[in-house]
């Protein structure tokens, strides 16, 4: 091969320059408004007005003390996020084995109203879902669910494998072979799922739990539906929703707190996350 | 399924042409005994009711406060009152009937009489409340309450306090300012005029890193503007909810007032911002008055406490004596006649008159699905006797709506200024119909545009509602928009 | 001619029943007369006696309350209550939704009905032919092998009828009835038929409002979709170039701003750009008083609709780079040396080579990323924080999508107009749906399910 001569190494490291500074400047747009979250946080009265540009004139941990000392009808901060943490958590189990149940029948099994029911399930994906709040608002009164964590954790579990288009497309694309040996040795289809598909699809699930702890984690609009009736219940997201402008950097600091967990569990899981997104939609 | 649900539509449809005439109002008469029926007799026995109260009487200690004398009032009986621990701003119309709720609210007359008028608060018997005995109301305050059902007129509520606008500043940032007629109240603040150059002064000192404000209030908010409207001549509602005011008299000199205040604020005046930050801008100097309503008095007063602590490094004690010391209420200002602020005034009582604000009653009432009436009815009592409504003004700031509690000892300072705005007719009541909803949020709309139009780029002057005749015509278009809305309803 | 054809084709299922009548089984007859009687006779009896016990839970059902209930869903209520003189009416509301139970119940009861006479029937065949015949035990058996897909999709199938069909059929029936905050419990609630659709459609304040809203949503969606789905592809590409080292690195950032909560970088956005937050401190310091940008006040509509597309960019790009990155890595790099010896610039490179790859393998997530664009809910509502513009729009304001401004109708504002949300709700079900079913059956991913099995 011929060596690159000196004009082409000079565009080559004004290539390189380029992409650095670019990268370094989306870097920074991402990170910005983390950053002026945090530092918001830090602001010593509290109030967004007192700034000068961007940041608080004069810094104090007094919020972050407050944030889980002070218990007051608009803060009530450990409560909450005990709250938030068992919907979450309890929500996500539940979810995932739906879903991946669910996936697993619809990509394993051929059955008569599969294709019906596959259509089904995508049409009703995309039925806009904030006119059902008024129909489960009176369903979750009627069920004696309403004002309770539980019926939550219910509807989040129940509403979840209505999503289960990435995880069929994961099992997809395992080959009916593996599943014919397993058959041949006699397993029927309950042992090939629990010995064979499972530990096949660890990242898919992993996928599925992240996803389905988050989406509890910081939804907003359900949990005010469903839970405004009692204090005691709020999630940090109602909470911190209702938090008026002059709480701002309590806002903040409450914000920061709970971006934490899935921040962690993100960058940890960042090669399940990477192949999950994918794999639903990747074919060729 | 889409097969079936067009069968159930099809089904539906030829239903609906036999229940369509269906008659839905539940006939008969009833007598005010027959409706009074629910509170006859002994009160419940050992019965736990909730209490919906407003956040910042929770917030201040108050409400426990209250619930501790009830408590220990009714002992007896084993009735006890507790805090409903909702939202403050669960809607009863919608939880109520599924059977969830409170027992016991507290709430703004519109809001009140709202639920009344489809049977979600109770009526109350009168002669068993101390309130409503004779001479302890205002009829304008008592009449925020009153609806005409069953074909006699009820009241609703137990009226505690009377929400209107006032002014609130700091006694030693004036304290340079001249007061020519010697009644506190420096004269900068009597006048909207004066208090327009006045701004405008501020304003010059102002820089992108520190900006002050002579006078700031929210300018979107239909509560705290209509009184602009109304003072020139404008009302709600006539005779009938059809009968829509906006552009009587001459009301358009109340949106041109609304626009010389926008000139002397910034873009934050469209929005709800400064009344959010008022109490820490007024603690921080950032802002020298603004003008919100008497129950936020607290607010202001904390923010200060904790100002003085917290960057003049007071004590405590020290702190909340100079905050109670410094922190000053008066009546609103006086606006031209001409509606121009821009004019000077050599003659106050020739080119100025009195300003005219909207107000309302907050008050207790009952709901109607609850399993305690009596008990109820106990605590409203309780919670409107005069000791009671003294303490909470005392407390919170707010303005007593018996009168005798309002020029008592003990209450606050201004609030008999406040009563005697009440008494001379300067605070209109909000009407406690349902349609007030419809005004309210077309109105908003409306003075959001107007201030809006002023702030936007750095200031100034009305740019698209620049003339008298663009003004009316916005008036007139928001009366029509109004009247759409109410016949989709 | 073509009538009688039709009508010949429409009762071609009542002779299939005649015919069927005729010649099945006694077996298949008893089970007609009475669910289970069939199975008994074949000797199932474990099976007959559920079937028998699942038919008089029917029954009792329908006793109880399941006739009650259907009739309900016709009359919405005869009687309104009165809660201050303590008599309870009839809450429409609540009838509404047992209604539509009783009519998910009965479709159950047929189906459950119609698979015992067929299993009857063939049982009963098996039998006549000397064939063995599955005892109790063998067919519980089959409930974790073939019929394994019964049990693993039966929580998720009740799940999804009580949480989400539900919910969606009473939302469909509310948009024919006067359902609104005025006309609620313990008023009575009545059908209308198609009244909220020709409000929808004839109240001046409506169409223009609708039309507005229509035109930014579909405006929105396309530029939505684009920004982020090549914004996602670039990044990608920028990160995955040979001269970048520290991918890794690199890639953190984007993924910080993933895993935080949607909703408080919106409200977090909302400040920077009010009027007098921190981007506008910065015009006024670089450009003086009269760089001030109304960002998102009440008047402004393509700043506030280009700072909604800006911030809509920033929330998605993420995933979308995470999307292109795993794409990108499934590539063929032979291609590129290829390209790289015939002489293709990298523009050429990215037109010829990279893009028609990656659009080929994501057009799935692009249809459901074009539908959430759609549909996106939060930008609007977070950013402008419910603000509603009445002199220009109904309920509504210049960045609200047909979403928002069904939210602000059904929930938002002091007045709820629950039934004209419902029929946006069903017109805005229609258009989306239309497009993404079409979009779905034609892609590869539904044509070609089984291209690795």
């Amino acid at each position: 091969m011929r060596k690159p001569d000196s004009s082409i190494r000079a565009k080559r490291i004004i290539d390189s320059a380029w992409s650095y500074l670019l990268l370094v400047v989306i870097a920074f747009i991402f990170l910005f408004p983390c950053v002026w979250l945090i530092t918001s946080s830090f602001s010593s009265t509290g109030s967004i007005y007192d700034y000068v540009g961007f940041f608080p004139k004069t810094f104090s941990f007094s919020t972050w003390i407050d944030l889980f000392t002070k218990k007051t009808p608009s803060c009530n901060y450990p409560v909450w996020l005990g709250n938030t943490f068992y919907v979450a958590i309890l929500s996500c189990i539940f979810s995932t084995i739906l879903v991946i149940l669910t996936a697993y029948t619809m990509s394993r099994f051929r059955f008569k109203s599969r294709k019906m029911m596959m259509k089904m399930t995508l049409l009703f994906g995309i039925f806009p879902t904030f006119m059902n709040m008024t129909a489960l608002f009176v369903i979750m009164t009627q069920l004696h669910l309403f004002n309770n964590l539980n019926g939550l954790i219910i509807l989040y579990s129940c509403s979840a494998p209505i999503g289960y288009l990435t995880q069929k497309g994961f099992f997809d694309t395992i080959p009916n072979s593996i599943y014919d040996a397993a058959r041949i040795d006699g397993a029927n289809n309950f042992q090939v799922f629990v010995k064979m598909t499972l530990p096949l699809s660890k990242a898919m699930i992993v996928y599925t739990a992240l996803t389905s702890f988050t989406f509890p984690w910081s939804d907003f609009i359900l949990p005010q539906m469903l839970l405004g009736g009692n204090k005691d219940n709020y999630t940090v997201a109602i909470g911190l929703n209702e938090m008026t402008d002059d709480m701002f950097s309590l806002f903040a600091a409450g914000s920061v707190f709970i971006a934490v967990p899935i921040v962690i569990l993100y960058f940890s899981l960042a090669k399940f996350l990477v192949n999950g997104v994918a794999a639903g939609a990747v074919k060729e | 399924m889409k097969r079936l649900i067009a069968v159930i539509l099809a089904t539906v449809m030829s239903a609906t042409l036999f229940v369509a005439c269906g008659e839905t109002e539940s006939g008969g008469s009833y007598t005010y005994e027959q409706i009074m029926a629910k509170f006859e007799g002994e009160p419940e026995q050992n019965v736990t009711i909730k209490v919906l109260e407003n956040d910042i009487a929770v917030d201040e200690g108050y409400f426990d406060d209250l619930i501790e004398a009830f408590n220990a009032e009714y002992a007896e009986y084993g009735i006890k009152a507790e805090d409903a621990n909702m939202s403050q701003y669960t809607d009863l119309e919608k939880n109520g009937p599924l059977g969830y709720g409170p027992d016991v609210l507290y709430d703004a007359n519109d809001k009140i009489m709202r639920y009344a008028e489809n049977g979600h608060v109770l009526p109350l018997p009168t002669e068993k409340l101390d309130v409503y005995k004779e001479g302890n109301l205002e009829q304008a305050v008592s009449d925020t309450y009153k609806m005409n059902k069953y074909g006699m007129d009820l009241q609703f509520g137990v009226p505690i306090n009377v929400q209107t606008l006032v002014m609130y500043y700091l006694e030693d940032t004036f304290a340079g300012e001249a007061d020519a007629d010697g009644n506190g109240t420096p004269d900068v603040l009597e006048t909207y005029n004066a208090l327009y150059a006045y701004s405008k002064e501020v304003r010059k000192e102002s820089t992108n890193d520190n900006p002050v404000f002579g006078y700031v209030q929210s300018l979107n908010n239909e509560y705290f503007n209509f009184g602009y409207l109304l003072s020139y001549g404008a009302y709600i509602f006539g005779e009938t909810t059809s009968d829509i005011g906006l552009a009587a008299g001459e009301s358009y000199k109340g949106l041109q007032v609304m626009q010389d205040l926008a000139s002397i604020m910034d873009s934050d005046a469209s929005d709800d911002s400064y009344t959010v930050q008022a109490y820490n801008g007024l603690a921080s100097g950032k802002y020298r008055a603004t003008i919100t309503t008497p129950d936020v008095y607290v607010k202001f007063y904390n923010s200060l406490v904790d100002k003085y602590v917290k960057t003049d490094k007071m004590t405590q004690e020290a702190a909340e004596a100079k905050a109670a010391e410094n922190l000053k209420v008066s009546d609103v200002p006086r606006l031209p006649k001409s509606g121009d602020l821009t004019e000077t005034i050599t003659d106050v009582s020739s080119q100025t008159f009195a300003t005219t604000m909207m107000g309302g009653i907050n008050g207790y009432a009952i709901s109607s699905y609850t399993k305690y009436p009596k008990a109820c009815l106990l605590f409203v009592d309780f919670a409107s006797r005069y000791e009671q409504v003294v303490a909470r003004a005392s407390k919170l700031g707010v303005v007593p709506a018996r009168k005798d509690a309002a020029e008592a000892e003990g209450t606050n300072a201004y609030s008999e200024m406040v009563y005697k705005r009440v008494e001379e007719g300067r605070v209109v009541m909000m009407p406690s119909v349902r349609d007030l909803s419809y005004v309210w949020s077309s109105v908003g709309s409306m003075f959001a545009l107007v201030a809006d139009d002023v702030t936007v780029k750095g200031g100034g002057a009305p740019k698209e509602y620049a003339t008298v005749d663009s003004l009316k015509a916005l008036l007139t278009k928001a009366v029509d928009d109004i009247k759409k809305v109410m016949q989709i309803s | 001619m073509s009538g009688e054809k039709l009508l010949h084709r429409a009762a071609e299922p009542f002779r299939k029943l005649d015919r069927f009548l005729k010649t099945c089984t006694s077996s298949a007859k008893c089970s007609m007369f009475l669910m289970g009687l069939g199975q008994i006779r074949n000797k199932q009896v474990g099976k007959g006696i559920l079937l028998i016990l699942a038919e008089i839970a029917f029954f009792v059902y329908y006793a109880l309350i399941g006739v009650t209930d259907f009739i309900g869903l016709f009359t919405l209520g005869t009687k309104a209550g009165d809660p201050i003189l303590g008599i309870t009416g009839d809450n429409s509301i609540t009838m509404l939704i047992r209604g539509v139970i009783s009519v998910v119940v009965t479709m159950f009861l047929v189906f459950v009905y119609y698979q015992n006479v067929r299993d009857a029937e063939n049982v009963a065949l098996r039998r006549g032919e000397g064939k063995p015949v599955n005892g109790f035990k063998q067919s519980l058996g089959t409930l974790l092998d073939e019929k394994f897909y019964m049990v693993t999709l039966a929580l998720p199938v009740v799940g999804v009828i009580m949480f989400n069909v539900l919910p969606i059929v009473f939302t469909i029936l509310t948009a024919f009835t006067n359902y609104s905050s005025e006309i609620a419990p313990p008023k009575l609630v009545d059908w209308i038929g198609f009244g909220n659709f020709i409000t929808l459609f004839t109240v001046t304040s409506y169409i223009s409002t609708i039309g507005k809203i229509f035109y930014w949503n579909i405006i929105w969606a396309v530029l939505a979709t684009f920004l982020s789905y090549f914004g996602g592809l670039c990044l990608a590409l920028l990160i995955n170039k040979n001269c970048v080292k520290g991918r890794a690195f690199w890639r953190a950032f984007p993924i910080l701003a993933y895993a935080v909560p949607g909703f408080i970088t919106m409200i977090g956005f909302r400040y920077m750009f009010s009027g007098m937050g921190p981007i506008n401190w910065l015009f006024v310091k670089i450009w003086g008083e009269a760089a001030r940008v109304d960002f998102l006040g009440i008047n402004s509509v393509w700043a506030a609709r280009i700072v909604c597309l800006l911030v809509n960019t920033w929330v998605t790009i993420p995933a979308s780079m995470l999307l292109s990155t795993s794409v990108l890595s499934n590539m063929n790099k032979d291609m590129y040396e290829a390209a790289d010896l015939d002489g293709a610039s990298s523009m050429q490179q990215f037109i010829y080579l990279t893009l028609p790859f990656v659009f080929f393998a994501t057009t799935p997530i692009l249809i459901t990323q074009f539908i959430g664009n759609f549909n996106n809910f939060g930008i609007s509502f977070f950013l402008r924080g419910g603000l509603m513009n009445m002199s220009e729009y109904f309920n509504a304001n210049s960045t609200d999508l047909l979403i928002n401004w069904l939210y602000n109708l059904a929930l938002g504002g002091s007045n709820n107009y629950y039934g004209l949300a419902s029929a946006v709700s069903i017109l805005i079900f229609i258009l989306t749906g239309t497009f993404s079913l079409l979009a779905y059956v034609t892609s590869p991913s539904y044509k070609k399910e089984d291209t690795y099995k």
